[in-house]
This record gives structure tokens, sequence and C-alpha cells, in this order.
């Protein structure tokens, strides 16, 4: 009795190869992103994710409607350049909700010195101090402003 | 003259110009690439003083893990000797600041380098993703998308220039993507906001209202590792040919 046909085989194999075939071509439409390949090889809205963070620095001249005085301060003298945000840190916060939310207040000698001290490397057109010699035990604070900082 | 020299002489004419002009094609690397409508940054190195706060600003502001140090950007000390060693430092990405060192020898020169991801035109780390979670967009930006990412780190290994890090609490790849979310609502990078120095100038290459344009035409300009070709968008002023 013969049980297989001679090219049973090759008819199962091509079966095997159509259903999983069929199966591809069914669930690739539900396993693809959306926007995929919209712009290029990459989700779509991937962008508009990226887009969507939060941003927490805000924008300079938003100070000046309350603190004006502080920014006239500081728009006067050697800081002029410098945001606010350097040394109070992120205030898209303090922005929104003022009283919550309450800038960094940084008086500490080593701060300065971030900027101010003489080390190597450092361009000579910012004015730089030795903390070894200058005034060592003083706080920076007790003969300079930081938002105008000539000498007191 | 002899027929072998005859015919040598018939072939070196017309074959030499050939072979000349491919050896200096191959010399020739082309640095700048303008995209239309592209973001570009400039760093002015002779300004920088490396204070550190652009790294500061930039881990608060795209939530960069403190500890262990990874950088979206970061501040490279370079001391050269007079001997001709060079000295590279980046202490925590130089977030807080550089201390006075005080080395034996003499110091023939020595600067900052802030360094971030070169935005490349041709960015490697696109090219190795297998499943296209990461990409350049329009405006000349690579990005990651984080939820498509599958982790395999692959763009990690492939940028030339380490800008990329394998975030440890979202579990893909993070790099710097000069702020996307500031930029498109109008906003600088944090790192061109936060600078004291102005070291870093940011806008569209071929924009001829932004500084990045003006800065592109009045000043010689260098990259980083021209010899890969990858063309990067950030331009180096004032740069010295020990950096890498």
């Amino acid at each position: 009795m013969k049980k297989f046909g001679k090219y049973s085989h090759i008819k199962r194999l091509f079966g095997i190869y159509f259903g999983f075939l069929f199966l591809f071509l069914i669930l690739r439409p539900f396993l693809i992103p959306k926007s995929f390949g919209k712009f290029g090889h990459y989700r779509a809205s991937s962008i508009d994710e990226n887009i969507n963070l939060n941003t927490k620095y805000a924008d300079i001249k938003d100070c000046k409607e309350c603190h004006e005085k502080e920014y006239n301060d500081v728009m006067n003298f050697s800081h002029k350049n410098l945001n606010c945000q350097i040394c109070h840190g992120a205030l898209s916060n303090h922005l929104e909700s003022p009283d919550e939310f309450k800038p960094n207040i940084v008086s500490q000698k080593s701060f300065c010195l971030l900027c101010h001290a003489e080390i190597e490397a450092r361009p000579s057109s910012i004015k730089q101090i030795d903390e070894k010699e200058h005034f060592k035990d003083e706080e920076c604070i007790s003969c300079h402003l930081p938002h105008s900082p000539n000498l007191k | 003259m002899k027929r072998r020299e005859f015919i040598k002489s018939i072939l070196g004419f017309f074959l030499t110009p050939i072979f000349k002009n491919e050896i200096i094609s191959n010399l020739i690397i082309s640095t700048f690439k303008y995209g239309k409508n592209k973001y570009g940054m400039v760093i002015d190195i002779s300004k920088c003083i490396g204070c550190g706060r652009c790294v500061k600003a930039c881990k608060e502001e795209n939530d960069v893990p403190d500890l262990p140090f990874y950088f979206r950007t970061w501040i490279e000390r370079y001391l050269i000797f007079e001997d001709g060693e060079v000295y590279v430092e980046s202490p925590n990405g130089g977030i807080e600041g550089f201390k006075r060192l005080n080395p034996p020898k003499k110091i023939a020169k020595a600067f900052f380098v802030p360094k971030l991801c070169n935005q490349c035109e041709e960015p490697p780390c696109v090219q190795v993703c297998p499943v296209g979670a990461t990409y350049e967009t329009d405006d000349g930006v690579v990005l990651i998308d984080k939820k498509y990412c599958i982790g395999c780190g692959y763009c990690v290994q492939a940028c030339p220039y380490g800008a990329r890090y394998f975030h440890p609490k979202t579990k893909t790849p993070d790099k710097c993507t000069f702020c996307y979310h500031r930029i498109k609502k109008g906003l600088l990078p944090v790192c061109v906001l936060v600078c004291p120095q102005n070291a870093r100038i940011f806008g569209k290459i071929d924009d001829p209202e932004s500084p990045v344009y003006k800065y592109i035409k009045d000043y010689p300009l260098q990259v980083l590792k021209p010899y890969l070709r990858t063309h990067p968008k950030v331009y180096y002023k004032d740069m010295d040919m020990e950096v890498r």
C-alpha cells in the first residue's frame, strides 16, 4: 500500500511555508507602529514625543517682570552677560507657582570660585583670584555683591 | 625611441591624470556639509572658562542621572607640557569645576574643550540601529525613540565621539538632542543659555540671521575627527590639533 505520494514531502513543506507567510502578512500591519516610515525609517510620532518633554529652564526676560531691581542691578555690572539661572537654578517651576518653588540662593565661596579661581587653562579674559591668598578666610559676599560685583 | 618606451609614455600620458585625481580626491576631506534649514552649534574654545555650568544645567534639564557619572555634555581640560606630553582630564565631567593642579612640568598651553553629541550628517549611530529607533530629523538633529528602542546598545559603541550613554532608568541609550524640546519652542538649548562667556553659539546653519551662520562665515572652524566623514554640525573655533 502506498502511504505517501512521490512529492508529498514537498507539498507539505510548501504548505508550512505558505502558512507562515500568510500569518506574517496578517500580523505585519498590526506589529508595525502607525507612523513608522512617514518621514523615514523611524516612528514619526517619536519626534512629537521628544518635543513635548517639559522645559525646566525659563527665558531670562521672564525674570524682569517681578524682579526689576535685581535685573537692572545685574545689567549695569560685569555680570550682565549672565543668565539668572546660572546661579539660581532652573526657574520654570518658580514662574508657574512663585510661592511654592523658591530659587536657589548661593552664597558659598566655592560657587564663586567655579569661575573666578585661578587655575590652569582658564583664559585671562576673566577676573581670577588665588584662593589661598586673596582674603582666604573671608566669604566673597562680605565684600562683593553677586548682582553688582564691584566692591561694596 | 624604442617601442616599449613609446607605449609607456603614451599610457603614462593618459593614465596619470586619472590616478592623480583619485589620489587627490581621497585626500580632500570635506568637513562642512551644509544642509538646508539645519541646526548647528559653534563652540569657541578660547572663551570657555571651565566653570561646568553647562554640564550642571544639562543634567537638570534633561534628567541625566547624577551618579554614576553620565553626561550629555561634558568639559575636558587639555594641558600640553613643554616636552610635548599631553594631559587630558575631565573630573566628573567638570560639573564641580576644575582644581588647580600645579604640575611639576612647565605648561606650554592649556585650554578647555566642551564636548557633546556632534549631530553628524552621516551618523554612525543611526546606521547601526537594527530597529530604526534612532534617526535624523529634517532639521538635522539626531534623536532617540525611547519607546521603540530595544536597548541593544550598538549605537553606544558606534559613536566615535563617545556621546551616548546607557540610561540606567529608561534602559535605553540617551544623548544630547540640542534640547530638541526647547529649540522647537523657540528657546535656546540650556547649555547655550547658561554659558556665562557665550562660548557656545547656537542656531540654524544656513539662516543669515543666526549667529552660527555669522561664525561659519567669519572664522575658520574645525570639527572633531574629520577623517571619519561623519560631517558633524558642532564646529569648534580655535581648536588645537591635540584635541581628539
